[in-house]
């Protein structure tokens, strides 16, 4: 208490965060503007979770579904909304595998390397759509086009080898028939976005 | 539509509906005799129901075989809080695709029979938790239960007997660990999907702490059957400690691949040869995967006559586990294989026990050494150690499970890993060397 300088700066942090000025937005702290997008979506989806722990999977799943990726800001958000430190936020998305940081391709190609698969040549497979593509799993190709992925197990192990793409399903694939897919994938037209039909708030709402 | 997976000798219970999109909705589950089971129930004591499904002696058919109706007795019966129903969809075994099946072509048999489950352990809620890959599955499930509550099937006033139980879907976020029950539960609850020890049991602290019942959505699919036609009509197929029909998804090398109800019991041998009309292109049998790929693998010797059945299995050195098979030819190599299942199992390990955490990315090292040549017999040793090391010591049985198909590859298939290191370790390659190096 005997150190008014330091008092003073801490006053002017909270009431600058208060009034949303300036160095509020420039702060990590609690009042910072988030991007405009993710605003939008924890406006309109976001706000209709409960706000309980439990939630929490769900609001990552809708934010990706909505966004196309969950960048730090929806992490955020996400943390605000559920009252929990954005640590615990960011602790739980990186622990499953479908939570994505970097914004994907305009197509998605997931490549089932599970062992039913493997067995039926699934490794070759994607080490084919790889040279093809120029970009190993977990990457996007220079033009934005195409991200590549590949899965432990889809779950689908009698139409091995499985490729799934843009949410779509074949059976008993070769690299072959994946370069061509690419191919007219480049050339179409945009995915129509039904992954948002299946998104994850399916069902009647969300646990707890 | 017929369902493209279909032989004579298989006897359709739960598959019935398969391949025909009208047995999704209320009308055509109804058809096929469905929602009868429910209405018989709700009018029944919760007791009776568990008592009926105990002399089923239905098991669970998520892989361990535990008698689902001895684990409902295990919920309290005076209710002083909410219980909770939980069906497991996490289907994510490498070889396992029969949930997926359930769920997209009959999802109101799910749904019944996860309403009966609820109310024999007098739970309010259904929670059903399906993999995120599963989202064509999710969707159709999601469309089922909306109808349902149209129809007065689930939500309040359930078919007016005053009954009131929700139902709610759970994606999963793409975590093979979540198929762990308590590890589900941690992950429902927001967290990450790691298991809990365990006791308490899920039936005393389970979901936010409460009394918790989790069935595989197989097991749950039994249920309506068993109530409509009495636990004494399951017990005409199978043996006494096996009963029941059972779905067995094959996959890898056979003929025609897919799903097959069968009775348990039946033989494994004409399982392959028969019902899935043997090896493609004319190639020979080499090894059955029986339950799932975290079983021990079995030869082509060990298979004949072996009937399909939990004990049979077990006494053959393997499990049924979730009667997921995956058969190869005699052009697969194992090491390539065993690495390529260890690798998935070091990826999915959730990281909080460290016998599992470094152990499996060391098998991983160490077989990937193997298989680029540059292995020696010591290495095949100190494989087997860190192997006996993670079985037994960690939280769950996730690294058991990479465990147990390296022990059992290595010693059944010794010529493929020989090549590679230059030699024979002494005494491998036989029935005893594979005993002793599991019970190391």
């Amino acid at each position: 208490m005997t150190e008014p300088g330091r008092r003073v700066s801490y006053g002017k942090a909270v009431r600058g965060i208060e009034a949303g000025g300036p160095s509020a937005r420039a702060s990590r702290g609690p009042g910072r503007r988030l991007d405009p997008e993710v605003e939008q979506w924890l406006a309109g989806a976001g706000a209709a979770f409960p706000r309980s722990r439990s939630s929490l999977i769900p609001m990552l799943q809708s934010a990706q579904s909505g966004l196309g990726y969950l960048p730090g800001d929806a992490m955020t958000a996400i943390a605000r909304h559920l009252v929990v430190s954005p640590v615990v936020v960011e602790g739980v998305a990186s622990f499953y595998a479908q939570f994505r940081f970097h914004r994907p391709g305009r197509h998605r190609i997931t490549v089932c390397t599970g062992t039913a698969c493997y067995v039926r040549g699934s490794g070759k497979l994607l080490d084919d759509v790889q040279a093809d593509l120029g970009i190993r799993s977990g990457e996007t190709t220079a033009d934005g086009a195409v991200s590549l992925e590949s899965v432990s197990c889809f779950g689908a192990c009698a139409l091995a080898p499985v490729v799934v793409v843009d949410d779509e399903v074949l059976r008993q694939q070769t690299g072959e028939m994946v370069r061509k897919l690419v191919k007219d994938l480049v050339s179409g037209p945009p995915a129509d976005g039904s992954r948002d039909e299946a998104s994850p708030t399916i069902g009647r709402g969300v646990p707890g | 539509m017929a369902y493209p997976y279909t032989h004579e000798r298989e006897v359709r219970v739960m598959s019935r509906g398969f391949g025909d999109p009208a047995s999704r909705t209320v009308e055509g589950w109804r058809k096929l005799g469905g929602y009868a089971a429910l209405e018989k129930a709700l009018e029944m004591a919760p007791e009776d129901v568990v008592e009926e499904v105990k002399a089923s002696g239905l098991r669970g058919r998520g892989g361990a075989g535990f008698p689902a109706g001895v684990k409902w007795s295990f919920m309290p019966r005076d209710k002083q809080g909410p219980h909770y129903m939980l069906v497991n969809a996490d289907e994510s075994e490498p070889g396992a695709f029969k949930d997926r099946e359930l769920i997209r072509w009959t999802p109101h048999q799910v749904i019944e029979g996860a309403l009966i489950a609820a109310h024999a352990i007098r739970a309010q809620d259904v929670y059903v938790y399906i993999r995120g890959e599963f989202f064509e599955p999710a969707l159709i499930l999601g469309r089922a239960i909306e109808e349902a509550y149209q129809k007065g099937l689930a939500g309040s006033n359930i078919l007016g007997t005053g009954t009131d139980i929700d139902v709610t879907i759970h994606l999963g976020a793409g975590a093979y660990i979540c198929g762990e029950e308590t590890a589900l539960m941690n992950s429902l609850e927001g967290r990450r999907g790691q298991p809990r020890v365990k006791p308490p049991f899920p039936a005393a602290s389970g979901l936010f702490a409460a009394p918790t019942t989790i069935n595989n959505v197989e097991t749950v699919c039994s249920v309506p059957h068993i109530v409509t036609n009495g636990g004494a009509w399951y017990r005409q197929w199978g043996p006494e400690k096996s009963p029941g029909t059972k779905l067995f998804n094959m996959s890898g090398h056979v003929v025609r691949r897919g799903n097959f109800e069968l009775p348990l019991g039946f033989p494994m041998d004409e399982l392959i040869f028969d019902v899935c009309g043997g090896i493609r292109n004319g190639r020979k049998l080499k090894a059955v995967i029986p339950g799932g790929s975290s079983v021990p693998i079995l030869t082509a010797d060990e298979i004949q006559g072996l009937a399909c059945d939990y004990e049979s299995v077990a006494e053959a050195g393997s499990m049924l586990g979730t009667a997921s098979m995956i058969v190869m030819d005699d052009q697969t190599n194992m090491v390539t294989q065993v690495r390529r299942m260890v690798e998935f199992y070091a990826h999915e390990s959730c990281g909080q026990c460290t016998p599992c955490r470094e152990g499996t990315g060391w098998l991983v090292s160490i077989l990937r050494r193997i298989e680029a040549g540059q292995g020696t017999l010591e290495d095949v040793d100190t494989l087997l150690g860190v192997a006996k090391n993670v079985t037994g010591t960690t939280i769950c049985v996730l690294s058991d499970s990479s465990a147990a198909p390296i022990v059992s590859w290595i010693n059944k298939f010794p010529d493929d890993i020989d090549r590679l290191v230059g030699g024979r370790r002494a005494g491998a390659g036989t029935a005893a060397a594979g005993t002793a190096a599991a019970e190391a």
